[in-house]
């Protein structure tokens, strides 16, 4: 077990690699960069030495070298115009666009990204499976009408507009604050039991807003998938044997069930990341969702490339957790001869 | 109340059944009508005898399980009837009516498990993978009793060195896939029987066995019931099952019982036709071979119409070699986490250096147990697996020829000469197509004849089988099992086929089914001149089919030689193992169980010398009598 953690561990060098390297191909693939825009805009307002300028930031940036020049000097393999600096040495490079560091932009954003997922991540689960087992086992009740038709709202609601709604009734009804991550007032003060208490209450209809879609398309699945393992011999064993009903569903059937959600808890993520862009606008969060669609609009190199590379991290280390995870829940691939006769 | 009145209760109280149905009837509701299934049936289980209660599938027996455990489907409804349970232990002399128990009373639920125990037909599939045996049992006796945990793992270990596990210690923290397939289904005896029920009911405990393991099953079952004084409800369609181990029989037909009594009286001399016939369909294994069995609906042999169009001119003479297998070998290598294991020798032998031959006109029977390497030769033969070593030969243009070598015209030939009826009837045609699609594709694949043609082919070809040609567009799924597998053997028969490599065609069917295709098979090699691979782990049915006979076990041909030979005068200990564990319909021939040796029969390293043979090693092949081979090491 521990040989294969460690084999899965070392494996993720060469993927992380490989990813990268994609990422940064990628956002390089369409035609000029950063500078080729910005030269353009000073030239039309008629400022003189535009060319110069263009080219010292050229070189500055290492945008004269070819693409896998580049690529090695972005992880700090090669010597770039400031010697080895990459992603290796920790300098995560330097944002076109907010004349910043990558890192002083994105340090902000993170954590409540990584936070705010996780408990959608959360939130997901916790309602997803209870409702998808209710249903299953209250088949063609009026509580499977009531949760399937719930399904089919929150599938079919836009996440924004759903946003919208919830930040207009909490405000009316719960007086919550409207956006961003807390209340302006702590916005630079220091730590305190208010301001958390601020950014959680800020935090719940982000949350559920993401939570929402993916919450249900997974309660469908949970019904689905356990309706069919209601029917197997092994589930008329377990009650033959006297086993409580509750007993009997949750840990039997539904345990066989839930096999596949694990298997996407990586999957859950880059998801996640990418879908919830219009409701950070939407509701103004600090999260590197939108940071990410201004970096590729204004081809922000370096931006794009590490946000990118980071949602590849998180999913990797979520498909790590969801095999481990998978391995200690089934011995048969713990044990590797589920298929012997 | 007088010591008298006392002893005569208690006297009463013994000679109770310990089930007694009355009247009972249920009936499954599809909308707004109600089909009958179990039709106001009575029956009694006696005290310590094992019942057995046989029928085909569709006869309700396993609805009338369900109700006694009160554990029937939703859309079932128990109309009338009482089902009671009276509990030899409890002082209360009144019985529980499970009948009128809800599903969920605690009443039920402590009778389920606690007092009845059950034991399913497919312990693979009634086991969850994913909870040690140490676990199913502990969650089997906390159901029921308060224990502590040394008492729970004291009475686990018991209980499983009672139905026969050498190591319990270790089979506690097992997982059901690591056992075999005897295995798991002793502990799931072991799980019926931790709480010492009085009652156990086996629902076909031993059909999903193989036969060797079967008759160490059923006696385990006898043995249990003989020591812990059980009752037991034996459920089956196996009426050699029956008469090995059965005190009383009730026979079930469509949701009626036929007839009921003590099993040698009701099998030595059946009154009701249904039983009577269902003693003719089955195969034997003693006595003069039939030259037909008696379905109890038979179907007529194809027309000698269809003789001109559907024989094909076959090019070996009869009784010369088809098809030649020479010294095949197939390693299947345990795949690992990190691509294939490098060391080739942590594989399993599924074949190991197979040589055979199949004549042309003959039946060759193939017999072995699940995992013998029946199949994946059938598979090699078929060319779609490739072996590892060693090649197959066929007769194809005046001479035989490596199958390897021929060009692709030769292949396509070969393609069409040799067809495969597989096993499953439900998972070999296609649910979304027609059975004229069905019956169409061949011609289509191998582009003979015109639309009008085919069209007139594919209904011919249902007639041969002894099916309507007006079925021709509907669906599988509105056939029965049979007749799913005469479409099965129809599309076989359509490229005018040699050989047909018939892969245990039969043993997912009713015995009264089963004796109709049997027929059918025998007709049409008979009519068409058809050569038969007939693979089958029954070796009944294999006598009754068979010219020649092959048995395997553990990769390896053991023993090959003309049926007759094989069947009065078997030379390998195994042949003679499967023979003595073959369950016959006759009561008064109990199983002969020390051929079996405690279920190292079928390892070869266990078998005595001239014939042990260890690990991997390759047998040689000495001829007894004419053409009966034996290997030994």
């Amino acid at each position: 077990m521990l040989r294969y953690v460690a084999m899965r561990l070392l494996w993720m060098i060469p993927m992380l690699l490989f990813i990268s390297a994609l990422i940064f191909a990628i956002i390089q693939l369409p035609p000029g960069d950063y500078l080729t825009t910005q030269v353009f805009e000073l030239e039309q307002q008629g400022q003189a030495g535009a060319q110069a300028k263009a080219q010292f930031l050229r070189k500055e940036y290492n945008l004269d070298r070819p693409l896998h020049e580049q690529y090695l000097i972005w992880l700090g393999l090669m010597e770039g115009s400031r010697g080895y600096s990459g992603l290796l040495q920790g300098d995560w490079g330097q944002s076109f666009e907010f004349q910043k560091p990558v890192a002083d932009i994105v340090a902000h954003a993170i954590g409540p990204t990584i936070a705010i997922n996780a408990l959608a991540v959360l939130v997901i689960y916790f309602v997803a499976v209870p409702l998808g087992v209710l249903a299953a086992v209250r088949k063609n009740s009026v509580i499977d009408g009531t949760i399937s038709t719930l399904i089919y709202v929150a599938m079919a609601i836009p996440g924004f507009l759903l946003a919208l709604l919830l930040l207009y009734y909490a405000n009316r009804v719960f007086g919550l604050g409207i956006g961003g991550l807390m209340d302006p007032q702590y916005e630079n003060a220091p730590w305190s039991w208010e301001k958390l208490g601020s950014i959680v209450s800020h935090m719940i209809i982000p949350v559920l807003v993401i939570a929402a879609g993916a919450a249900a398309a997974m309660t469908r699945r949970m019904r689905a998938n356990l309706l069919d393992e209601l029917e197997k011999p092994y589930v008329a064993a377990a009650r033959a044997r006297g086993l409580s009903e509750t007993k009997v569903i949750w840990k039997y059937p539904v345990r066989m069930a839930f096999s596949p959600f694990i298997a996407d808890i990586g999957d859950l993520l880059p998801g996640l990341v990418s879908g919830s862009v219009i409701v950070s606008v939407v509701l103004s969060l600090p999260a590197v969702g939108p940071i990410l669609v201004r970096a590729l609009q204004s081809q922000d190199v370096y931006l794009a490339s590490f946000i990118m590379l980071f949602v590849a991290i998180l999913t990797v280390i979520g498909m790590l957790i969801s095999d481990l995870l998978l391995a200690w829940l089934d011995p048969r691939i713990r044990l590797g001869q589920g298929a012997r006769r | 109340m007088a010591l008298r009145d006392q002893i005569a209760d208690a006297a009463a109280a013994a000679a109770r059944p310990i089930l007694s149905i009355h009247n009972l009837s249920i009936g499954y509701q599809f909308g707004k009508s109600v089909t009958p299934v179990i039709k106001d049936i009575s029956l009694e289980i006696p005290k310590g005898r094992i019942v057995a209660l046989v029928g085909e599938s569709g006869s309700g027996k396993t609805t009338l399980t369900q109700s006694i455990i009160g554990l029937l489907p939703a859309n079932a409804k128990l109309s009338s009837g009482r089902i009671l349970f009276h509990d030899p232990v409890k002082v209360s002399p009144l019985p529980v009516d499970i009948a009128s128990l809800r599903e969920r009373s605690e009443t039920l639920r402590a009778l389920r498990g606690g007092r009845i125990g059950m034991v399913f037909q497919e312990p693979a599939a009634a086991l969850s993978p994913v909870y040690t045996i140490g676990n199913l049992l502990a969650e089997s006796l906390l159901a029921h009793e308060n224990a502590s945990k040394d008492e729970v793992r004291a009475r686990s270990l018991d209980i499983l060195a009672r139905v026969g596990f050498g190591n319990p210690e270790q089979a506690l923290s097992q997982y059901p896939f690591e056992l075999s397939g005897g295995l798991r289904q002793r502990a799931m005896i072991a799980a019926a029987l931790i709480c010492k029920p009085a009652l156990l009911i086996a629902d076909e405990p031993t059909s999903a066995l193989d036969v060797t393991v079967q008759a160490l099953t059923l006696k385990l079952i006898a043995d249990l019931q003989r020591e812990m004084g059980l009752s037991v409800l034996l459920i089956t369609h196996d009426l050699g099952v029956v008469a090995t181990v059965a005190d009383e029989v009730v026979v079930l037909y469509r949701g009626e019982i036929m007839e009921s009594g003590s099993v040698i009286e009701l099998l030595k001399d059946p009154q009701h036709p249904y039983l009577q016939a269902l003693l003719k369909a089955g195969p034997s294994m003693s006595g003069l071979k039939e030259a037909r069995l008696t379905p109890l609906r038979p179907i007529a042999p194809p027309s000698e119409l269809f003789k001109g169009h559907w024989t094909r001119k076959h090019e070996a003479a009869p009784g010369a070699p088809l098809v030649e297998l020479k010294s095949l070998v197939k390693r299947f290598v345990k795949s690992s986490r990190w691509g294939k294991s490098a060391d080739t020798a942590t594989g399993t032998l599924a074949v190991n250096h197979v040589s055979l031959t199949v004549r042309q006109g003959e039946c060759l029977g193939l017999v072995g147990e699940s995992g013998s390497g029946k199949s994946t030769l059938c598979r090699i033969l078929m060319q779609i697996m490739q072996p590892d070593q060693g090649e197959t030969w066929v007769f194809d243009q005046g001479a035989l020829r490596d199958v390897a070598t021929l060009d692709r015209a030769g292949r396509q030939r070969f393609r069409q000469r040799v067809q495969y009826v597989f096993q499953d009837p439900f998972g070999s045609l296609n649910p979304r197509h027609t059975i004229r699609t069905v019956l169409n594709e061949p011609f289509d694949i191998h582009t003979i004849g015109t639309r009008q043609e085919r069209q007139e082919w594919a209904a011919e070809l249902l007639e041969i089988v002894g099916l309507n040609r007006h079925m021709l567009d509907r669906y599988p799924n509105t056939f029965s099992g049979g007749q799913r597998q005469r479409i099965a053997i129809a599309r076989a028969l359509a490229l005018k086929p040699d050989l047909l490599v018939c892969d245990e065609p039969v043993s997912a069917l009713d015995v009264s089914v089963q004796a109709q295709i049997l027929n059918l098979l025998q007709d049409l090699k008979d009519t068409f001149g058809l050569t038969y691979l007939f693979v089958s782990h029954d070796l009944g049915v294999i006598r009754h089919m068979a010219d020649r006979v092959a048995v395997m076990c553990q990769g390896r041909l053991v023993e090959i030689a003309p049926a007759r030979a094989l069947f009065e005068n078997p030379w390998h200990p195994y042949t003679k193992a499967l023979m003595a564990a073959a369950p016959e319909q006759d009561p008064t021939r109990k199983l002969d169980l020390t051929a079996l040796s405690d279920g190292r029969a079928s390892d070869p390293a266990c078998w005595d010398p001239p014939y042990q043979l260890l690990g991997d090693a390759k047998p040689r092949y000495e001829e007894v009598t004419p053409d009966h081979f034996v290997a030994i090491a």
